[in-house]
């Protein structure tokens, strides 16, 4: 396959310079508010649309409720081993069972993974998928003195699932928003996608905020696909046909109503297009298991095939899997649900390969928290720092990036009851897969406001350099 | 507000080191709350009647005496007059600062105390004096004696107190109704004084004032003085049907008849809804078993459905499915709500049971539940084990917190957040908080059993709450409450629920959060204000007390008048389960079996809802979404369009269309099961198209189906190729999937 020399976050252009002279005037805290003005930015790059399969794809896995990866990504060294077990009692889990990890790194620490999740380490193993060590929403780097002494530098709702949930979409730890790091991401690049495409964000599990930004909403479809209205098209309900269509074009000063109407049309219009798109491509053989999200994820892969149809070049996409929130009772559950993202992550990735997609296309989880790693009983409670995993044929993997932490009680990242600070800060996680999606280190701080708390801008280094930009 | 008017020094008193200072103020409280104002102009509507003042505007100063129209209204001085106003004309001291004597301007009927204090500033302790009812306009001499207890400093002032009972009339309101402004409740009727006054005006009750006029009749003064009036409106059936929409599941045309051809007020009306018995699932859903329901989660479905669509008691039945949406428990989450109906059902009742009873009761009640502590864990939370590394869980601490009760940051009356002295807002607990309430949450187990261990499959019993495994030290709550170490468990959890209830956020947080359920998305602070203070005394001193909330809510001018109903942020839409029940509810639904097998299983794909089925505890939606649809300046929320993806805003008309045409059919094959719709009267009125429409219009949008949207509908039903049924079916679907019935205002 041809591969397009447009290096994220590192090739100059002449939209960079450009956009250099209309960022710094939006230095600082008024960064934020130039977000509503992207289309300044936008029209500048008109002229320089790459050519070819110039395709890309983000894929967000959202496991709601907080995942305990101290459980997904363990210590297997004997002495840290032996402090995983004397924190975790009754939640830890047997190292002869756990999957041992080939660390490639000289110094890091050994690492098995959960017994259930082998096509992940088959996946690992190939070089196409890493893990990100400790990772969490951070408003700046924080030590346990300041969690003790200055809670203005710690993320608002702290521990909280609606706040934490919230900040892992929006990336702004320290403001409440209403736009999302993708939905910033897809408008920033919106260019680089057909005019008002509504493809570039697409969503089978629900409205979110993560793909949220102004001008830019989730497409929210099911596994299914899209609906539209039933007998929309046979003869016999023409009256509701044109009865329906009469009242669309109809005007309401009230603004819930111009609303409601507004997202009805969408509906109709959008369902049109998405459901032609996807109706000729041919799934024949493709087999994603992992219950709902293997379907959501397979109704993805339909997408992504149907790309052309729906004209688009950078695509983000949501897919959820709940459940994860274990406080009662969390090593059974929690094994089924890794089995599920194990098969569906695992088959999602080995359609791509077949399709030749695998290079276009990156997978990454999300979570609202890691867990304590003491229990209350059989389960565990809220935390913070977590680890993730990335999937893609443009994953430099087979390798953990960022630190994986010290276990042992009362360490300097454990503010109580082994909840874990986290050491690389979910704008790091997701700058770098801005970078590969094709963003400019000059965007980035549109897109990631708070990424210069974290990574100096100037340097040459990617934030964490787990994606490689040549593809 | 305090408006300091004038303030001068005495002459120094003869007698060493004493002295005297008077300062005249006015205690004003802020705009717009403090006065009865039905067409939303911020002006008293009973002022503007006495004075003939009805072409002023608030901020104007119409006799240019220095006082906006607003404040006189507020004050209930004449606008026209100059001399009309509050203040202090001249003042002296007498007989060695012993006698002050006053000469200020005053209101007729209303209040002022004369008050002092021994320094001024924020630790100034001001003491009142003297009362003075006043009965007059113009100037008022006062000659105060003051006791010169010992020697010092003394300040004086003189204040009109605005709304002394807080109930949202003015003092000077209430003297013109007849009525006490020390008490919320001296119309003798359950709602407050502001409430039945607003209530009287709607059914079209004049509020008849003190204040008179002398008519000038073919130029004699015949001194027939002839009282003021403040004329009520005559209420409409248009007006009553909105209120049903409101307040029920869905009103019938029959139901909107008989409650306007009864003249029966609306306050009347919530009085009885909250006073008949209620409605209860777990009876509804016994009734299902006699129909051939199995005891499988379906039944909770089936009793709900009973009970919403049939249960006389609307409104308590509409409050208790908006507080299963607050206090969220989810069989998605908690295998005991979703295993078994008598859990859900034992659950769902203590809402039904305490919709209209007290917040720390029901607080209490569902603490003790047993579906609420398998959802949020705190069913066998047990007492710290540093040993074992075990901790209590916080998940039940921390929601009871964030979502039951006080919300995240602190609030003013109003709703909007405190601020700290540098802008911030204030969070109103710390992770300290909740781990210190998760102690309280420890010890509880299934009820019916004998140890904390013990397992007993009772789903509907409460848990018990053992001594044995509850947390036994000191426990610090928010707002400085503390909890004694050994305290009795029971005593902790009640304790602990009162300090939360009793914080000043849980007022306007629980407050807006049902004013949005029922009447609007984007409530004014004025409203929530006085939503917020029905919630912090219901007029007899009681706090949390959800019928008065529920009377503030619905009886307020902001969700009655009509005119503020016309704004173009105004309204919510409507939750889309409630528009189904709609439909199951207008045209009559039965079926022969007298059943309720609705398929609910994919509820929650097409509407986004299902009762205790809430993907999170965080509800189907957000209070606090906004949506982005398009630029809207300034904060605007819509919280059900959260779940108004574009899937389902065609999968909700889909199945809608389905259920008018088809009534809510099981199968088929099973007639006896499908609840078939009654449409003998309206399928009638095909020949009368217009009368049709006028009567869907009634009954589904109060009258305010766009011309257009009827001439669309009055369209299609002239087309000659098309069946009776068919004209009524697409007339309810036009009707039903309009943005004038989605979208309540």
């Amino acid at each position: 396959m041809m591969r397009e020399n447009h290096r994220g976050c590192s090739a100059y252009t002449r939209r960079d310079f450009l956009g250099e002279a209309s960022c710094a005037a939006l230095s600082g805290s008024a960064a934020f508010s130039s977000i509503l003005n992207l289309s300044l930015l936008g029209d500048l790059a008109a002229d320089e649309l790459p050519v070819g399969d110039d395709y890309r794809a983000l894929v967000c896995v959202f496991l709601s409720g907080g995942h305990d990866s101290f459980n997904m990504l363990v210590p297997r060294g004997s002495d840290e081993y032996q402090e995983y077990v004397e924190i975790r009692r009754g939640l830890s889990l047997s190292r002869d069972d756990l999957l041992p990890l080939s660390a490639t790194v000289e110094g890091q620490q050994e690492l098995g993974l959960h017994p259930e999740l082998s096509k992940t380490r088959d996946a690992f193993d190939s070089g196409d998928l890493a893990f990100v060590a400790n990772v969490g929403t951070l408003q700046q780097p924080v030590t346990k003195e300041n969690y003790q002494l200055s809670p203005q530098f710690l993320p608002d709702g702290l521990f909280s699932h609606s706040d934490q949930q919230k900040q892992w979409h929006t990336s702004l730890p320290d403001r409440s928003s209403t736009s999302g790091w993708l939905g910033r991401l897809s408008a920033t690049l919106k260019d680089l996608n057909q005019p008002g495409s509504f493809a570039s964000a697409i969503s089978v599990a629900g409205v979110n905020l993560v793909q949220t930004s102004p001008g830019v909403l989730p497409y929210v479809i099911g596994n299914e696909g899209s609906k539209g209205l039933v007998d929309w098209n046979n003869p016999n309900w023409a009256i509701g046909r044109s009865v329906v269509s009469s009242q669309l074009d109809l005007e309401y000063k009230n603004l819930l109503q111009r609303t409601f109407l507004s997202r009805k049309k969408d509906a109709l219009e959008r369902n049109n297009v998405f459901s032609e798109a996807v109706k000729s491509v041919d799934l024949e053989g493709v087999q994603i298991g992992g219950g709902s999200l293997g379907d959501q994820l397979k109704m993805v892969f339909q997408t992504i095939r149907a790309r052309a149809d729906l004209v688009v070049r950078r695509q983000t996409f949501f897919v959820e899997l709940g459940g994860w929130d274990l406080h009662s009772l969390l090593l059974e559950p929690h094994r089924l649900l890794l089995r599920q993202l194990d098969d569906a992550l695992g088959d999602f990735q080995k359609a791509l390969n077949a399709a030749g997609l695998s290079d276009q296309v990156t997978t990454f989880t999300a979570s609202d928290f890691g867990r304590s790693l003491t229990s209350n009983g059989q389960g565990s409670d809220h935390g913070w720092g977590g680890h993730q995993i990335v999937v893609g044929g443009a994953v430099d993997g087979g390798r953990i990036y960022g630190e994986y932490p010290d276990l042992y009680e009362d360490n300097p990242l454990d503010v109580g009851r082994g909840r874990i600070i986290p050491t690389t800060s979910v704008d790091e996680y997701f700058a770098e897969l801005a970078c590969w999606f094709g963003l400019s280190r000059q965007q980035l701080p549109i897109v990631i406001p708070n990424l210069n708390r974290f990574y100096d801008l100037t340097q040459v280094q990617q934030p964490l350099g787990f994606m490689n930009l040549d593809y | 507000m305090i408006k300091n008017l004038m303030c001068k020094p005495s002459k120094k008193s003869k007698v060493l080191g004493f002295s005297c200072f008077v300062c005249v103020a006015t205690s004003l409280i802020q705009t717009s709350f403090g006065q009865l104002d039905f067409n939303d102009d911020g002006l008293s509507d009973l002022w503007t009647e006495v004075y003939k003042a009805h072409n002023l505007s608030a901020d104007s100063d119409a006799d240019g005496d220095g006082y906006s129209n607003q404040f006189e209204s507020e004050i209930g001085s004449d606008p026209f007059d100059p001399d009309s106003y509050f203040g202090l004309n001249s003042y002296r001291f007498e007989s060695d600062n012993t006698l002050l004597i006053l000469d200020f301007q005053v209101v007729k009927g209303v209040r002022y105390l004369i008050e002092s204090a021994r320094k001024l500033g924020p630790q100034a302790i001001w003491r009142t004096e003297t009362v003075i009812n006043s009965n007059g306009n113009g100037p008022l001499v006062i000659e105060h004696f003051i006791d010169r207890d010992a020697d010092s400093t003394r300040f004086f002032r003189v204040r009109q107190v605005i709304d002394e009972d807080r109930d949202g009339l003015t003092s000077w309101e209430e003297w013109q109704l007849g009525l006490d402004d020390q008490d919320p409740l001296s119309n003798g009727g359950e709602s407050s004084d502001f409430h039945w006054a607003v209530d009287r005006h709607l059914t079209g009750l004049d509020l008849e004032l003190r204040d008179s006029v002398v008519p000038i009749v073919f130029g004699l003064n015949l001194e027939v003085r002839k009282p003021v009036v403040f004329k009520g409106i005559a209420r409409t059936p248009e007006e009553v049907s909105r209120f049903l929409n409101q307040a029920t599941f869905g009103p019938t045309f029959d139901l909107i008849q008989g409650f306007d051809n009864s003249g029966e007020s609306f306050a009347s009306w919530i009085d009885s809804q909250i006073a008949i018995p209620p409605t209860l699932i777990t009876d509804s859903m016994e009734r299902e078993v006699l129909g051939g329901a199995k005891r499988n989660h379906q039944l909770f479905h089936r009793g709900w459905w009973r009970a919403a669509a049939e249960g006389a008691d609307q409104l308590r039945q509409r409050m208790a499915f908006a507080l299963s949406q607050i206090l969220v428990v989810s069989g998605q989450g908690s295998d005991v709500v979703r295993g078994s109906p008598e859990a859900a059902g034992a659950y769902y009742e203590i809402l039904q049971n305490q919709a209209f009873g007290n917040y720390a009761d029901l607080l209490e009640a569902i603490t003790y539940n047993l579906g609420m502590g398998s959802y949020l864990g705190h069913l066998r939370n047990q007492s710290e084990n540093p040993e074992l590394r075990i901790f209590p869980d916080e998940n039940y601490a921390r929601e009871l917190m964030q979502l039951f009760s006080i919300g995240l940051w602190e609030l003013n009356e109003d709703g909007s957040r405190r601020l700290d002295y540098i802008g911030n807002p204030i969070p109103t607990y710390t992770n300290f908080h909740i781990t210190e309430l998760a102690k309280v949450m420890t010890g509880f187990n299934w009820g019916g059993t004998n140890s904390f261990y013990e397992y007993k499959n009772r789903p509907d019993l409460p848990m018990t709450i053992w001594e044995t495994h509850h947390e036994r030290g000191e426990k610090f709550l928010v707002n400085g409450g503390y909890l004694p170490a050994n305290m009795n468990p029971a005593d902790d959890v009640r304790i602990t629920i009162e300090n939360l209830v009793n914080h000043p956020s849980a007022g306007p947080f629980i407050g807006r959060l049902l004013i949005q359920k029922f009447v609007t998305s984007n409530p004014s602070p004025a409203y929530i204000r006085r939503v917020a203070r029905a919630f912090s005394d219901n007029g007899k001193g009681v706090r949390g007390d959800l019928g008065a909330v529920i009377r503030s809510i619905l009886l307020d001018p902001e969700a009655r008048s009509g005119s503020i109903s016309l704004g173009e942020r105004y309204g919510k839409m409507r939750e889309p389960y409630i528009t189904y029940a709609h439909l199951s509810r207008a045209f009559s639904s039965k079926n022969e079996d007298d059943v309720f097998y609705i398929l609910t299983d994919g509820h929650l794909d097409y509407f986004g809802q299902r009762p205790l089925m809430s993907p999170t505890v965080f509800n189907f939606y957000s209070p606090n979404y906004q949506p982005a649809d398009e630029s809207i300046g300034g904060e605007f929320f819509a919280p059900e369009f959260e779940i108004l993806t574009p899937l389902r805003s065609v999968l909700w008309p889909n199945l809608l269309r389905k259920n008018i045409e088809l009534g809510f059919a099981f199968s088929p094959n099973y007639p006896h099961l499908t609840r078939a719709h009654d449409f003998t009267i309206e399928l009638a009125l095909v020949n009368d198209p217009e009368s049709l429409v006028n009567r869907l219009d009634l009954v589904f949008t109060y009258g305010t189906l766009k011309q257009e949207t009827r001439q669309i509908i009055l369209n299609m039903m002239n087309d000659p190729g098309l069946s009776d049924e068919k004209k009524l079916w697409t007339a309810i679907y036009a009707v039903m999937t309009s943005p004038e019935y989605v979208i309540l205002r």
